[in-house]
């Protein structure tokens, strides 16, 4: 295929989920639901097979990069930004991450969105949100994916709060909306000091081609402040520590999104623009040891509050959170293609964990609370083993997708010689490996602990299982097809493209790959120990360590700490600058008022003895004055404009005569 | 044909005059604020010509972009004038409105 | 020198610019007038366009053109009911604003005889990259207190026509 057809071909790829992004959001209501669940999922499947076309020919091609000029955007002398896609080997993983996960879950969400009063508007976003997220990945420049990021922030915000008649609901949407504002604040500094400084350097650009030869021209600190700046951008989008407290609340959104927005796809948007801009950040070891810093600790933290949670989605979400961590400590180490690789495989198994939860919703009326389920094994077994495949391989369990990718991340960490990280993340992996494990045996075994008069758990539709089936396959096989160590299919795919890469030569592989499967098993042991031979532990467990319970509990207080600190100081400087207004201000107005008073007793009496009349006569020469210029001001305009005329003449005449 | 400045200068002097003069003739509100467009409309071609034709006074363009802005700005707050002074009054003559009267 | 097109359209805008402008004056029915106040402007946005300053002359069919015309038909229509036609002013009040007129034109017009003569073409024949160029650069300021004023005025407009609103309590 020649290159041209190849460059219509990519820009053809955005723009089918846009087409239905339109037709959906205006013509839906019009349509129907079923003309709206064939075009929603099927221009995000066309989507999907049209990347194959073109990622396969761009490989066979021998080509490295594709890039597609849309429409220039901002010319201003030098500086150059254009509406323009870029098609290489990481936006190509990418691209097939988005469209093919996010098609699975269109299909999943035909069967649980089905007779939802807004279900044409549900589709319309959803591909709004496939149309940002594709424009994000493959951004040729900076600018460009800020739009994207902007762009599913803004779909994010939408569906989270798509059930907007409850408050909660709509308080999450917002709660998304606000915290991630103060990340992309960062972000968009970041771009302006890149920005400024390529423009220092005599080339302003913001493209990624063009900034991999400026930035290596770059002073180290500013590289370093840019990064970082960026690197808050992530932690908003990503939810990192310090901004992840939106994406525990974002689980208010329908369970579907949760699955393509805030676990698949968005959230990943900060691994990937750390992966985009390596070039960067491995010039930076400083910005570096805080992504893999913050990375580690997140991945650990996260995981303390799955514990204890009871809401199915909310024990995922801060799963999800957790192996974010995960994939900013591989990149944070250098290890871009194993964040790369955790990505995708993250992809598959937690697209897989919430689609089966939303499956057990399903059947369970919409609990969420899994202490009053249990036991749903038996009536819902699709369900049951696909959430189990997702489970190990989230709990990192060989040979699922999940142990390959997070092997490999903390097999380089430790290669690196950052033990300290190492060791987080690898308790990390056991808390994992435990809260997943009391989630399956909370939900699916044991006793039944819900009401059987209410509830009648029952299988889904077809059209739900089966994507669920297709990305339990993925999750099972994904990691050892892509990442299989040694000379991996990911690695020699995207080995290009990250110079920087780092490389795990002696480091003892087998043995650590040996403990990270110990840990996995023992955390799976340990759940099942207490959560199913002995189910009696796990209050005395919480009644034993109270503190630490309620701590967890209560996640650390970090939501009641960011009320008093940031809302409550906000409204708390308004207050106290209120009070000064009343206390000092008025003081001080009272008191001049006081003493211009005094002032004034004392100038009266000096006033009544002596200027009395000098004062009188002025006034009265005054009156004269005025009573004789008052005629000027006759009040029509007419005249104003004459005279007004005269005095420009005479100003300009000036201005001739005698000005130079 | 020839085109010097000094051209552009009195095609922009009579169109100057030729606002002062309706905005001494009409007493209709409306009708005096069109006369001022032509007024700043002349003042603004005076501008773009010097800037055009010389090279010291490129500002002119930038100044002609302004002056257009402000007349814009000060057409809309011209016309609320005069829609409320219409409103209390039902009448938009500028004789009428002559409480300034000293 | 002779034949050059732009010189040719700006003569002949120049000339179709003043037969508005006495249109404007002259008409007694003030839709006319502003329609003839429409042409005036637009023949002057020629004016611009055979100058080189393309960008100026679209800036003036956009916001002058566009807007402010619009806006003055607005006005009309709202103050319309009572007059429809504008009265002229008698003689007594024609012959002083002849005069002030013709010695304010006089005055411009031998004005120019002081500034300097440059003859077409012009020394800039693109004039937005200079505008870009001057408003990010030189006049960002008062770019953006321009901005900032257009917001105002029409904040501050609409409040003046604002209908009251009365609370029944």
């Amino acid at each position: 295929m020649s290159e041209h057809s190849l460059q219509t071909l990519l820009v053809i790829i955005p723009l089918l989920p846009m087409a239905g992004f339109i037709i959906n959001r205006f013509f839906g209501r019009r349509l129907g639901e079923r003309a709206v669940s064939l075009i929603g999922p099927g221009v995000v499947g066309l989507a999907f097979l049209l990347s194959v076309i073109v990622i396969v020919s761009l490989s066979l091609s021998g080509e490295e990069r594709l890039v597609a000029y849309v429409l220039p955007w901002m010319h201003v002398g030098q500086f150059q930004v254009d509406f323009a896609y870029v098609l290489d080997h990481l936006s190509a993983v990418m691209l097939l991450v988005v469209t093919g996960v996010g098609f699975l879950i269109h299909v999943y969400s035909i069967g649980y969105m089905h007779g939802d009063k807004s279900y044409h508007v549900y589709f319309s976003y959803l591909n709004l949100f496939v149309f940002m997220m594709l424009t994000l990945v493959m951004a040729e420049n900076v600018l460009l994916m800020f739009l994207g990021w902007e762009g599913v922030g803004l779909c994010s915000y939408l569906l989270i709060g798509f059930w907007f008649e409850e408050w909660e609901r709509a308080r999450a949407g917002m709660k998304a909306f606000v915290v991630n504002r103060v990340g992309d604040f960062g972000f968009l500094l970041g771009i302006l000091l890149l920005f400024w400084t390529s423009w220092e350097l005599g080339h302003p650009t913001l493209s990624f081609h063009s900034l991999e030869e400026i930035v290596t021209r770059m002073s180290p600190p500013v590289i370093t402040i840019i990064c970082l700046l960026l690197f808050v951008g992530a932690t908003g989008k990503s939810a990192q520590i310090p901004l992840y407290v939106w994406l525990p609340d974002a689980m208010a959104g329908p369970t579907p999104v949760s699955a393509l927005i805030h676990a698949a796809t968005m959230v990943t948007a900060g691994v990937y623009m750390v992966a985009r801009l390596n070039f960067m950040y491995s010039l930076s070891p400083t910005a570096s040891l805080v992504v893999a810093a913050v990375g580690a600790l997140t991945a650990f933290y996260a995981g303390t509050m799955g514990v204890v949670a009871t809401g199915i989605k909310k024990v995922l979400a801060y799963s999800t959170i957790s192996q974010l961590g995960y994939m900013f400590l591989g990149v944070g180490v250098g290890a871009y293609v194993d964040g790369m690789f955790h990505l995708t495989t993250h992809a598959f198994f937690k697209a897989l964990l919430f689609l089966g939860a939303g499956s057990v919703m399903h059947a369970m009326a919409d609990e969420e609370d899994i202490m009053k389920m249990g036991g749903l094994r038996k009536y819902i077994p699709y369900t049951y083993w696909v959430f189990l495949f997702g489970a190990l391989a989230l709990a990192g369990v060989p040979p699922f997708a999940g142990f390959f990718s997070k092997d490999e991340i903390l097999l380089k960490t430790f290669a690196q010689g950052h033990y300290v990280l190492y060791a987080i993340g690898l308790a990390g992996a056991f808390v994992t490996a435990f809260y997943t494990f009391r989630l399956v045996f909370l939900t699916f075994h044991g006793e039944e602990r819900f009401d059987h008069h209410k509830v009648h758990p029952h299988e889904s539709p077809w059209v739900m299982i089966v994507p669920m089936m297709i990305l339990a396959v993925l999750s099972l096989i994904g990691g050892a097809v892509l990442g299989f160590p040694h000379h991996s299919l990911m690695e020699g795919y995207l080995e290009e493209l990250f110079r920087y890469e780092v490389h795990a030569e002696g480091a003892p592989a087998g043995l650590l790959m040996l403990v990270s499967t110990v840990v996995a098993l023992s955390g799976i042991g340990l759940a099942g120990y207490v959560y199913l031979l002995r189910p009696e532990l796990p209050s005395r467990i919480a009644e034993r360590f109270k503190g630490l319970y309620s701590l967890l509990w209560n996640k650390y207080w970090v939501d009641e700490i960011y009320q008093a600190l940031f809302v409550n100081g906000a409204l708390g400087l308004a207050r106290s600058l209120a009070r000064f207004d009343l206390g000092v201000v008025d003081f001080l107005v009272n008191f001049s008022a006081r003493f211009t008073v005094l002032v004034s007793r004392f100038s009266g009496w000096f006033d009544l003895k002596g200027v009395d009349g000098a004062v009188n006569a002025i006034a009265s020469a005054t009156e004269g004055a005025g009573d004789g210029v008052r005629r000027v001001q006759t009040g029509v305009l007419q005249n104003y404009l004459l005279i007004f005329i005269l005095g420009v003449a005479c100003i300009v005449a000036y201005k001739i005569f005698f000005g130079g | 044909m020839i085109l010097y400045t000094y051209h552009i200068f009195r095609v922009s002097a009579v169109l100057f005059g030729l606002g002062v003069f309706g905005m001494r003739v009409r007493r209709n509100a409306i009708s005096m604020l069109l006369s001022l467009e032509l007024m700043i409309n002349a003042a603004a071609l005076n501008l773009v010509a010097a800037a055009a034709f010389t090279g010291t006074y490129i500002s002119g363009f930038s100044m002609a972009v302004f002056v257009i802005v402000i007349a814009a700005a000060e057409a809309a707050v011209a016309l609320a004038i005069f829609i409320a002074l219409f409103k209390s009054r039902r009448s938009i003559d500028v004789d009428e409105a002559a409480e300034m009267k000293g | 020198m002779k034949g050059n097109p732009a010189i040719i359209v700006f003569w002949l805008c120049a000339m179709l610019t003043l037969l508005f402008a006495v249109c404007v004056i002259v008409a007694r029915d003030l839709v006319r007038a502003v329609t003839a106040l429409l042409f005036a402007l637009l023949m002057t946005a020629g004016m611009y366009f055979a100058l080189g300053a393309d960008f100026l002359g679209a800036v003036q069919i956009v916001l002058y053109v566009g807007g402010v015309v619009v806006l003055v038909l607005f006005g009309v229509m709202l103050t319309r009911d009572v007059e429809m036609t504008v009265p002229y002013l008698g003689f007594g009040q024609f012959l002083p604003a002849l005069i002030v007129a013709g010695a304010v034109t006089w005055g411009l017009w031998h004005l120019a005889d002081f500034l300097p003569r440059k003859a077409f073409p012009p020394v800039h024949r693109s004039v937005t990259p200079i505008l870009g160029e001057l408003f990010m650069k030189k006049y960002i300021v008062a770019f953006e207190v321009a901005s900032v004023l257009l917001v105002g005025v029409l904040i501050g407009a609409a409040y003046l026509v604002r209908r009251e609103v009365r609370r029944e309590e």
